[in-house]
């Protein structure tokens, strides 16, 4: 399997990584750049902020190569999920700030509608994602589409999507319990 | 553990907020805070990491420019000559325990949640030394030190009580050196190794801490084993027997 033959080389790299091997560090970034760098542009949709916090993650990369642990995560998910937390950490700053980059242009909720979710089909957890996610309501599926995507608040999705912040907040807590018990199953 | 009431529907999982990304900059970063100090949370977080995964299959891949990653080779070059900077007051004299340090400092021993897991137990049992309110529990920093061959010798409990800082240290197995002493360092990432003081081969001993430094978020801890009254040169001069790393709030 292609899939399994290219996280055994993730997973290699990793090792290499984690004992402080640089020329480990660029072979991940030929590897996964395209795809983190796709993952940062999704939550920041400004390339600038993007290069600057692609460059930060795979410097954190290098920094805490020993905390991956092959038998515990996948290493793309591994990366994938630093790439976006460093993205929304970095959104949250912007926010905060307040001025160039406005988050309501952060997201098109409209395109991050069910829709993004049919494309999960490729691998048996993402059909099993895909199917659990097909449970809920399809104001809920949207909403959860936005906020994974989008990076957005409670606060920011309540205002994009004209809706209560209780609303909100209680749309997406219940999806997000009934999501982990279908996923149990 | 995470799941509070709340009137906005029920339950609110905050390990699942997070990894959807829902909270505000104030939250997020608290939760970022527990990840590090709450390994149960940390778990949590990491299953919700896991079940969100399957969506990161939806976003295309975008070749970033070609000019990122010679800037991220100038920024590796930078924290490598910082890191040797560094490391150059240690003695060069005794290479090889230079060596060591230099590899304890800077790579940091990841620690198993499981064992973290296991010193939150031993912290929520030392009810007369730890903190009694919900504030002071954030000061709480727990850790194993190892050995090479990955045994724990010592578990590591530091907290902060009124004004100063407190570490006590409880030896899980004894090392059977009967002329030397285990003396406690704390090695800053890339800095020279501090004395923290004497240990006991069998039984717990607790140590007022004067330097708010040990708490460095990137410290490592280690344990050499000295003459009797300490190390004569300030330095760690005997075998590292165990060594660890300390998680921050």
């Amino acid at each position: 399997m292609q899939a399994d033959q290219g996280r055994l080389a993730l997973v290699t790299i990793m090792g290499r990584l984690a004992v402080g091997e640089q020329d480990a560090l660029n072979e991940l970034y030929q590897r996964t750049s395209a795809k983190l760098f796709g993952v940062c542009l999704r939550i920041l949709n400004d390339r600038e902020e993007a290069e600057d916090v692609l460059q930060d993650v795979y410097l954190t990369v290098w920094r805490r190569a020993d905390r991956f642990d092959s038998e515990r995560a996948s290493p793309i998910t591994w990366l994938a999920t630093i790439a976006r937390n460093r993205s929304i950490d970095r959104l949250r700053q912007i926010g905060r700030r307040g001025g160039d980059h406005p988050v309501d242009a952060a997201v098109d909720v409209a395109d991050d509608g069910p829709d993004a979710f049919q494309r999960l089909a490729d691998s048996d957890d993402g059909r099993r994602l895909s199917e659990c996610l097909g449970n809920l309501d399809g104001r809920t599926k949207s909403s959860i589409a936005a906020a994974f995507y989008g990076g957005l608040t409670y606060e920011q999705l309540a205002e994009r999507l004209s809706v209560p912040l209780g609303t909100i907040k209680s749309r997406i807590r219940r999806g997000l319990i009934k999501l982990r018990e279908c996923l149990s199953q | 553990m995470s799941d509070l009431r709340s009137e906005d529907g029920g339950e609110a999982d905050l390990a699942a907020e997070y990894s959807l990304g829902v909270l505000d900059g104030a939250e997020r970063r608290a939760a970022q805070r527990r990840i590090e100090r709450d390994p149960a949370f940390a778990g949590e977080v990491e299953a919700w990491g896991a079940r969100f995964a399957p969506l990161y299959e939806a976003i295309e891949p975008v070749e970033p420019p070609v000019g990122v990653w010679p800037r991220i080779v100038e920024d590796l070059a930078r924290m490598r000559r910082v890191d040797t900077a560094g490391t150059q007051p240690a003695k060069p004299k005794g290479r090889r325990v230079a060596g060591i340090w230099q590899w304890i400092g800077l790579s940091g021993m990841g620690l198993a949640a499981a064992s973290l897991a296991a010193l939150i137990v031993v912290a929520g049992g030392l009810g007369e030394f730890g903190p009694q309110s919900p504030q002071a529990v954030d000061t709480i920093l727990a850790g194993t030190l190892m050995n090479d061959r990955g045994e724990a010798m010592f578990t590591v409990v530091f907290y902060h009580e009124q004004d100063h800082d407190v570490a006590t240290l409880i030896p899980v197995s004894s090392s059977s050196d009967a002329d030397r002493v285990p003396e406690l360092w704390v090695v800053p990432s890339g800095g020279t190794p501090r004395s923290l003081g004497m240990l006991h081969n069998s039984q717990p001993v607790v140590l007022a801490l004067a330097d708010r430094q040990a708490l460095d978020p990137d410290a490592a801890l280690a344990v050499s084993m000295e003459p009797a009254g300490g190390s004569p040169t300030g330095l760690p001069t005997g075998p590292v027997v165990a060594h660890g790393e300390l998680r921050t709030p």
